[in-house]
């Protein structure tokens, strides 16, 4: 029997195996499945986020109400020496006596600072007192 | 400004410092953190030399001679 060499394409080369073509619609299916999983996950993600800032706002509001009520308190305990640096500050290069627990002192007022008053002495001397040792003014 | 800040620009100085029963006489050497420290002159009531520190809270007033 003789035998016949087969040809394929018009060559001798070995037999093109082809692929077989996907179909499209298991491709899509499989897309879908994917986009799905992504978007509940990041639902999940958006969820637990949404959920953080709501804590962290209501943190931030109930700090800043403390802030605040803070603030009234100092503001209530400093607002006689507001007051009397007010007074003083309106003072300044003017005359004054001072009456302390250590005796009178006159001079003219230089200088007013955060918590102390400077003044002058006529001999030149300079007077540096705490507003809380001030008796009274003249 | 602070009384302690203030007092720091007068370092050196010839001071009296005014205390509630206490008079204290000399040299400005330090003030911060609420004390105030100053070098004592020699005089009838203290003889010798020394350094006496002072609670910045305590003090009625300083005076700052020329």
């Amino acid at each position: 029997m003789k035998l016949r060499r087969k040809t394929f394409n018009n060559t001798h080369c070995v037999q093109v195996i082809r692929k077989k073509k996907p179909s499209p619609l298991g491709k899509t299916g499989s897309l879908r499945r994917k986009l799905n999983e992504l978007k509940r996950l990041l639902a999940g993600n958006i969820a637990r986020l949404a959920e953080q800032v709501r804590r962290l706002r209501y943190r931030v509001n109930r700090l800043s109400a403390r802030v605040n009520s803070l603030q009234d308190q100092v503001g209530t305990m400093t607002e006689n020496q507001q007051g009397t640096k007010a007074f003083f500050i309106k003072k300044v290069h003017s005359k004054i006596t001072i009456e302390t627990h250590a005796g009178t002192i006159f001079g003219t007022l230089t200088l007013v600072g955060d918590d102390f008053i400077q003044l002058k002495e006529p001999d030149g001397s300079i007077v540096l007192l705490p507003l809380r040792n001030v008796l009274s003014v003249h | 400004m602070k009384f302690l800040e203030a007092l720091n620009t007068f370092m050196g100085r010839v001071s009296e410092v005014v205390q509630p029963g206490q008079f204290l006489q000399g040299r400005l050497a330090s003030a911060s953190n609420g004390l105030v420290t100053i070098q004592l002159v020699s005089s009838n009531y203290i003889p010798a030399t020394q350094e006496v520190t002072a609670i910045s809270d305590n003090i009625t007033f300083i005076r700052i001679l020329p």
